[in-house]
């Protein structure tokens, strides 16, 4: 007998193999059957020792059948992984940076791609899945998603190495582990907060040759902190020709800065910021 | 591997120390996976890593292999 003829017998109930979902629970009733019986709830809390023995054996033949037994989210994002590792077109910019960049590097950015589709597609799922890459890559990999959202890899990467390697190996160890290039606005980041790390990057790029800086803003309230900025800053950024692109349906906005002129003063009053160029 | 199965068990977030029990594993005083029978054996995760009941994702195959829920875990299992 199989597992589920197994768990038929076990419960005394008449549900057809094909393609039932049972729920392991720890509330409501001990069995219960939903969606034409396509759904059975089975409440572990509830069952007698002889029943959750039984049903020891049952999870046992099941697994032993090559099946996962999974929490009902992490079955779907694992669901989800597969069709997106099916229908993605991902893989031509991981073979690109394969052999290029670090191992560790590579895999935050698997997972950094993934993030950005689900940031187009359905962002109510964002906030997890890049808790799950800084958990795994630090703030390393927050800034690897961060700037793999914003589309550095494809977009300055990728033509930097295709027009010199050898700049590309210099910049790679700048742009990742501090993210020079651009100023991502977080709502948790006061206005004083982002004018000094605007500040600080616009120096760094200025040291090591980097024509522009990125100031890049998501959701409303990011959005008009870094609009009061450029308002308030006015005569400061008059320095720098600067692009805005603004999609107010998405609500992003991203500032270049065109690094050519330099500033009569520091737009930040305080620079007690710790992070300084490296030597090259 | 695929995800094409016409009859799965799942579990409720809920419902994981019961699951746990099932597979004869328990969660120690410090909330990591832990054999019922020695609680000095640490549960392993198929990376290596120890888990905790909070990570506890699931398993696979004669419960030899357990999975953490986050995304780089899973990204790394959907590549097999």
């Amino acid at each position: 007998m199989g597992w589920f003829d197994s768990l038929k017998a076990l419960f005394h109930i008449e549900i057809d193999y094909h393609p039932t979902k049972i729920i392991y629970v720890n509330s409501g009733n001990k069995y219960e059957s939903h969606d034409g019986n396509r759904t059975l709830s089975l409440n572990l809390s509830k069952l007698d020792h002889d029943e959750k023995e039984q049903l020891k054996t049952i999870t046992h033949q099941y697994l032993d059948a090559g099946k996962l037994l999974l929490e009902a989210k992490t079955r779907s994002l694992l669901e989800d992984l597969y069709d997106y590792n099916k229908r993605s077109s991902n893989s031509s910019i991981l073979s690109f940076f394969r052999d290029i960049i670090p191992a560790e590097d590579l895999e935050a950015l698997e997972a950094s791609l993934y993030l950005r589709e689900k940031f187009n597609t359905d962002r109510t799922k964002v906030p997890q899945l890049k808790d799950d890459i800084v958990k795994n890559f630090g703030n390393r990999g927050k800034n690897i998603a961060n700037l793999c959202t914003a589309g550095y890899f494809e977009n300055f990467l990728m033509k930097l190495y295709n027009s010199s390697p050898e700049q590309f190996k210099r910049l790679y160890e700048l742009v990742v582990p501090k993210s020079i290039i651009a100023v991502f606005v977080y709502h948790d980041m006061t206005k004083e907060d982002i004018t000094r790390e605007i500040d600080l990057k616009i120096r760094l790029c200025k040291n090591y040759g980097v024509p522009f800086m990125h100031i890049h803003g998501i959701g409303t309230s990011n959005t008009q902190k870094i609009k009061e900025i450029l308002d308030e800053e006015r005569e400061y950024f008059s320095y720098y020709p600067k692009r805005i692109f603004e999609d107010e349906d998405k609500g992003i906005i991203a500032v270049e800065l065109l690094l050519s002129n330099q500033p009569p003063t520091d737009l930040s009053k305080e620079n007690d910021n710790p992070i300084e160029p490296q030597p090259e | 591997m695929t995800m094409n199965e016409d009859a799965v068990i799942v579990f409720d977030k809920n419902a994981r120390r019961e699951v746990l029990d099932l597979l004869d594993k328990r969660v120690d005083d410090e909330g990591i996976i832990v054999e019922k029978e020695d609680p000095n054996v640490h549960v392993l995760a198929f990376d290596g890593t120890e888990l905790t009941l909070d990570e506890f994702g699931g398993v696979k195959k004669g419960s030899e292999v357990f999975i953490k829920n986050d995304l780089v875990s899973l990204m790394r299992l959907a590549r097999r």
